[in-house]
């Protein structure tokens, strides 16, 4: 005989209605993590309208921001990454090229071509992040490098908008050498006196960051972007101090010389052709 | 600070843009020939070498001119590859 006895029924769970939300109807700010409708942000071009932050978009929604409307000539859309080492990690770079290909659709992490900013042309390269990283291999650095000899040929200022990694390791020492092969590209250009606006967005880091990046007749920079060679937790490690806040990013670079100013994704158009008047003296 | 060092040999100066880009060089944080002056009133030290760098080529011809107009014999606008040695 038990002590207890329950006089009720048990209280039996609420039966869990299975609501189904979309996918990507609303996305949380990196910065203040607030959630936000999507298609807000869509709508303020990326840009977060609680905090300003500048989410990072793709090399053809970029075009598509700052270029005249079919202004935009692709040139080299076909170039693709090579594998010259046979290079392998966990997986080998031509599974990575392969796979990234597939989902993202030919080319390599540069889009280049001709355009028009408010009917100034300009010799373009923007940067896709979402392709390995940005990162710069030989194909990439051959892009670039002839980016600028377009602009040397036709005489039109080159607008570069890097979001990068860096250096792309799979290509080891035959990426590092596209370092020297843009700056000796830029070092014509600068003799004849074409300009050279870079725009650094998030991330602009090593290898980018160490060669043509900064070499800017104007550097540019987006809203608290990530700006620099080695990243913070390596700096730290190696010096064994705290970084001050907001290291490497924009709004310290421009405090402490290293760019020339910070131009809201908004403004960017606006102040690109500005600047391109000032320079082509038009 | 560079007025107060006792044996300052050379002092090296930016000036990037012409008077005209004032607005340009205030948002960048570089100078103007007009500006420079002023940087130059305070640097006092009229023996001492002024080697100017970081000028724009797009607007050398306009720097030169105005930086001449300056008249003021201490300034040199650096080419680039320039060997100082002391």
């Amino acid at each position: 005989m038990s002590w207890f006895k329950k006089s009720k029924e048990p209280i039996l769970a609420v039966e869990k209605k299975n609501v189904k939300m979309p996918e990507g109807l609303w996305t949380k700010c990196k910065n203040c993590e607030e959630i936000i409708y999507s298609k807000e942000i869509e709508r303020n071009l990326n840009v977060c309208p609680k905090c300003d932050y500048h989410f990072r978009i793709s090399a053809h929604e970029r075009i598509e921001l700052v270029i005249d409307s079919g202004t935009f000539v692709e040139m080299d859309a076909e170039m693709m990454p090579v594998d010259f080492l046979k290079f392998k990690d966990s997986k080998s770079y031509k599974e990575r090229i392969k796979a990234t290909v597939k989902k993202l659709g030919g080319g390599d992490a540069v889009k280049c071509g001709e355009g028009e900013i408010e009917g100034l042309p300009v010799a373009l390269a923007v940067f896709d992040f979402s392709f390995m990283g940005g990162s710069m291999g030989s194909a990439v650095g051959e892009k670039i490098t002839r980016v600028i000899e377009r602009g040397l040929e036709k005489r039109a200022p080159v607008l570069i908008f890097s979001s990068s990694g860096g250096a792309r390791m799979q290509e080891s020492i035959l990426s590092l050498m596209q370092m020297a092969k843009t700056c000796a590209a830029l070092a014509k250009i600068r003799a004849e006196g074409i300009p050279f606006i870079s725009v650094l967005t998030d991330p602009t880091t090593g290898g980018v960051t160490a060669s043509f990046a900064m070499l800017g007749d104007l550097n540019i920079a987006e809203p608290r972007a990530l700006i620099g060679f080695a990243g913070p937790r390596v700096i730290e490690q190696t010096i064994r101090q705290k970084l001050p806040e907001g290291f490497q990013r924009s709004e310290y670079l421009l405090e402490h010389g290293m760019v020339d100013m910070i131009v809201r994704r908004q403004e960017m158009k606006v102040k690109l052709a500005q600047i391109l008047r000032v320079f082509t003296k038009n | 600070m560079a007025g107060s060092c006792a044996d300052l040999k050379i002092a090296f100066i930016e000036t990037s843009f012409p008077n005209r880009l004032e607005w340009l060089a205030e948002v960048s944080g570089h100078l103007t020939p007009a500006m420079l002056k002023v940087e130059l009133e305070k640097f006092g030290k009229r023996d001492v070498p002024i080697k100017i760098f970081h000028v724009k080529p797009q607007f050398l011809e306009d720097l030169q001119t105005e930086l001449s107009a300056l008249n003021d014999k201490r300034l040199q606008v650096l080419d680039g590859g320039e060997i100082f040695e002391f």
